[in-house]
């Protein structure tokens, strides 16, 4: 009976991560520029790879696979916001400019 | 001396934690190459002179889990935001400022922007970032300042304990 309760969480918060990594490959074709892009990409790697993590130790249990998740998701959590913030600082050193509602009226003009 | 023989084990119980084998020849294997890695790092600490200083206290846990829940309530609005069929945003760019001294601390602060989801570090000055938020209701939860005092209170902590 417990296991089956552990089980329906672990996939409630698989099943939310995927929504989560669903809706950021979404936002990274629907979003005008590489600013915005990289917003979406961080919604796939905080919450979607995070809930995913967590679901996927629910459904491990306390075991060596757990502590290596717990591992992944240490790492994730700390080189992904470096690599976003890496990939806007060239953007912005590169002249990008960023996307505003002004700026597609100008174009449309 | 007590700090190479603390990184020796922390490498060693890594290893263990990784291989989940516990043979003899196995753990042999995971003691030459927990030594031979922190013989290399003290050499490298030799060149450049700069230790590894990450002091843990008791504030840390504490923050990841309010970060944690700062990151969950933004990522729904981002997703709120993506999935509006008129795509309802409006990208801003602004200078916030920075309290934090260390470069760690305003590392930490700097990461901990961007891993919120809808900001975004783009630039790091010494007493100042550039943040690029998908609407402005993003930034208002950063002009707030709340994140950057939790941050350098943090940062004070782990100057006491040092």
């Amino acid at each position: 009976m417990n296991s089956i309760i552990i089980d329906i969480f672990g996939w409630i918060l698989i099943g939310s991560g995927a929504f989560f990594v669903m809706t950021g490959g979404l936002g990274l074709l629907r979003l005008p520029d590489v600013y915005c892009r990289i917003h979406a990409a961080g919604l796939t790697d905080t919450l979607g790879a995070g809930l995913m993590m967590v679901g996927l130790m629910l459904y491990a249990g306390a075991t060596l696979v757990t502590v290596k998740l717990i591992l992944v998701l240490v790492f994730l959590l700390f080189t992904s916001p470096t690599a976003s913030h890496a990939l806007a600082h060239a953007a912005r050193l590169d002249g990008v400019v960023p996307w505003t509602k002004k700026n597609t009226k100008e174009k449309r003009k | 001396m007590f700090r190479s023989a603390l990184l020796f084990l922390v490498l060693f119980i890594t290893w263990l934690a990784l291989s989940g084998h516990y043979s003899i020849f196995l753990l042999i294997s995971g003691v030459v190459c927990a030594g031979l890695s922190t013989i290399l790092t003290l050499r490298m600490n030799k060149i450049d002179n700069l230790p590894p200083e990450v002091n843990f206290t008791y504030r840390l846990p504490l923050f990841w889990i309010w970060l944690a829940k700062e990151v969950t309530t933004s990522a729904i609005s981002v997703a709120y935001h993506i999935l509006h069929p008129k795509l309802p945003i409006n990208p801003i760019i602004q200078t916030i400022s920075a309290q934090q001294k260390t470069d760690v601390g305003l590392v930490t602060y700097a990461n901990s922007i961007t891993l919120t989801p809808g900001t975004l570090s783009t630039n790091v000055n010494k007493e100042s970032i550039e943040v690029h938020a998908l609407s402005k209701n993003f930034i208002e939860s950063l002009t707030d300042s709340e994140m950057n005092l939790k941050i350098a209170k943090l940062e004070k902590s782990q100057e006491t304990d040092s």
